[in-house]
């Protein structure tokens, strides 16, 4: 019995379809166990607002982040408060500048410290690992040595130094915090480049004669990804409470710039006069971005460790 | 396991060296100096200065000079700028207070999240592990210049009880908001820890032969799964130590308790040379030390890792 043109159509589409679902790669594995994972989803929807409120709140609110309202400045207590008529949804700060447009920046250049940061540990550590472990031999030693060694500078402290020493700007902070976070993200590249190095297609692109630097780039890295997202991810909260507690003490962000960390000083700085609102919004907007950071984390972790499955 | 101390020690001397010398060589590639001021002091007096207090020499001289002083005679230099005052005594005076608070904050963070954790664990998914998960959870986003202020809002401000700032010779009162903003973060990542591992050693063997036996679950704990289900929290226990001590930068700064971090964030503002070294120096080898103590009590623990 002959099949239609029409069935035989339909046939090989869904046999095209039970293809796609059989063939469920790790990436694909990991999206769905992170989906379902309540938490994670919750970290993203607020990391989402987070995002939205940094890339937004300057054009949403009416003053700009160092525009000085002369009538409120030296009167925040009493005329400062949250005040939606007037467009000050978060209130005023003690110098007479708009909070909310203020708590938008000081979102913003955190985020940023945080992923620039953790972009600047990766790449570094990423490739210090890998050669490392790929080489192995005695520059494997010599090179953990030296992680050894920066890992037992006390690195706040070292920090504090550069930007007293260099200036206290965005710059040498962003610099500061990627090079000096950068050791323990190597440690943990160079332990699964160890294991990965003795794979077959490691053997096989050696046997065809592939450059070592190409065979790291090419087929280490790639394979180092899943671990290298999760620490990232756990490294952007931990670079941001760094640059937070660094702006805390006034040596970090600069003004009219600010940072959540600055911004939850200034807040701790007044709340004896009442202006609660200049220290509770800040802390909302850094505890929202650590919980983000934290949840999409573990998330993650939990999705891409193999060790868990 | 002495030879893994004295190995353990070879590479803290070369890990000091190389403190020394970045940050020496930081703090002179900068320009400015500590004798730098608005009003710009006569060139002989400012030489005169620089020659007092070795300035003027080439800067490798200078670190010989002080790392001599400090094998020969533990003596870390004259502070430049708190004028009659050596880096040593500075310390001696700022130390013992951020190791007092420090320290308490460290037994307090370790002992709640112990009990937080075991007690998670072993009533897993109960209304108990669900408190305990959620305080660990909040407290984790909670660090110490966050922690600070709500605890002086809190307790100075809205209720009275105790005050804002100050030491007055450690007195507990005011000893008490500075170990709680220190210790709670530590607290919920020590009890997520122990939780964790604490669930799975439960599941093992030697726990399930130690019920079929019809031990009361207490002794099963005591005696059975907390000392695997420490392992774990023994490596993050070193870092913590010193991340509490590098913590009381804010804590000094907040609270205007009189410990080393006060004087190290002046030291640096001031650029005064000799302090700084002397302050990242002590966090350097506490550092080193309590590593290797922890490592040493790993091994203790575990006789099953080999040093």
């Amino acid at each position: 019995m002959a099949l239609s043109a029409i069935d035989m159509n339909a046939l090989a589409q869904r046999l095209a379809r039970l293809d796609e679902v059989k063939g469920r790669s790790l990436w694909a594995d990991a999206r769905l166990r992170f989906g379902r994972n309540k938490a994670a989803m919750a970290g993203v929807g607020l990391l989402v607002l987070c995002l939205a409120f940094a890339a937004f709140g300057q054009a949403i609110s009416p003053y700009s982040y160092d525009y000085i309202d002369f009538t409120i400045m030296g009167h925040a207590a009493e005329m400062g408060a949250p005040d939606w008529a007037k467009g000050y949804y978060f209130g005023v700060d003690d110098q007479g500048r708009d909070l909310f447009a203020r708590a938008a920046m000081g979102t913003r250049i955190s985020l940023y410290v945080g992923v620039v940061g953790t972009a600047i540990s990766v790449l570094v550590g990423t490739l210090y690992g890998a050669v490392a472990g790929y080489v192995g031999g005695w520059i494997d030693g010599l090179m953990m040595r030296l992680v050894d060694v920066l890992l037992a500078i006390p690195f706040m402290f070292v920090l504090i130094l550069l930007l007293v020493m260099f200036g206290k700007s965005l710059g040498v902070l962003l610099i500061g915090i990627g090079f000096l976070s950068w050791p323990s993200m190597a440690r943990i590249v160079r332990g699964q480049t160890l294991t990965l190095k003795s794979r077959e297609y490691i053997e096989a692109a050696q046997a065809t004669g592939v450059p070592a630097f190409r065979i790291i780039l090419r087929h280490i890295v790639p394979n180092l990804l899943g671990i290298v997202i999760v620490y990232a991810t756990l490294l952007v909260p931990d670079i941001i409470l760094t640059e937070s507690f660094i702006s805390f003490l006034g040596l970090g962000v600069q003004e009219p710039q600010t940072s959540l960390g600055a911004l939850i000083s200034e807040g701790a700085k007044t709340m004896r006069y009442g202006t609660l609102w200049q220290l509770g919004f800040p802390m909302l907007f850094f505890i929202m971005t650590m919980f983000a950071f934290y949840f999409i984390g573990d998330g993650l972790r939990d999705a891409l460790d193999p060790k868990d499955r | 396991m002495l030879v893994f101390i004295l190995k353990r020690l070879a590479v803290a001397v070369p890990t000091l060296l190389a403190l020394i010398v970045i940050s020496f060589l930081m703090m002179h590639a900068a320009p400015g100096g500590p004798f730098t001021q608005e009003k710009q002091l006569q060139a002989a007096v400012l030489a005169n200065l620089n020659a007092k207090y070795g300035l003027d020499q080439p800067i490798w001289v200078q670190m010989a000079r002080y790392v001599w002083g400090i094998v020969a005679h533990f003596d870390f230099g004259p502070s430049f700028v708190y004028k009659d005052r050596t880096v040593n005594e500075i310390i001696a005076q700022g130390f013992p207070v951020t190791l007092s608070y420090g320290a308490i904050a460290f037994v307090l963070a370790v002992g709640v999240g112990l009990v937080l954790g075991v007690f998670a664990a072993v009533f897993q998914n109960s209304w108990l592990d669900h408190l305990a998960v959620g305080v660990s959870i909040g407290a984790q986003v909670l660090p110490n210049f966050v922690m600070a202020p709500i605890l002086v809002l809190i307790f100075t401000l809205w209720l009275g009880w105790l005050p804002g700032g100050g030491w007055e010779g450690g007195d507990w009162k005011h000893q008490v908001m500075p170990v709680i903003a220190m210790a709670t973060a530590y607290m919920a990542s020590i009890a997520r820890i122990v939780r964790s591992s604490m669930l799975e050693v439960l599941t093992l063997n030697h726990i399930r032969t130690a019920r079929a036996k019809g031990l009361p679950t207490h002794k099963v704990i005591l005696r059975h799964a907390l000392k695997p289900a420490l392992i774990p929290v023994l490596s993050y226990l070193g870092p913590t130590f010193v991340s509490m001590i590098t913590g009381s930068v804010v804590i000094d700064m907040f609270f205007s308790t009189a410990g080393i971090g006060k004087f190290f964030v002046d030291a640096a503002l001031n650029r005064d040379y000799a302090l700084m070294m002397g302050v990242t120096l002590l966090v350097g080898v506490l550092t080193i030390v309590f590593n290797l103590l922890v490592d040493v009590l790993y091994a203790w623990i575990d006789p099953k890792i080999r040093l």
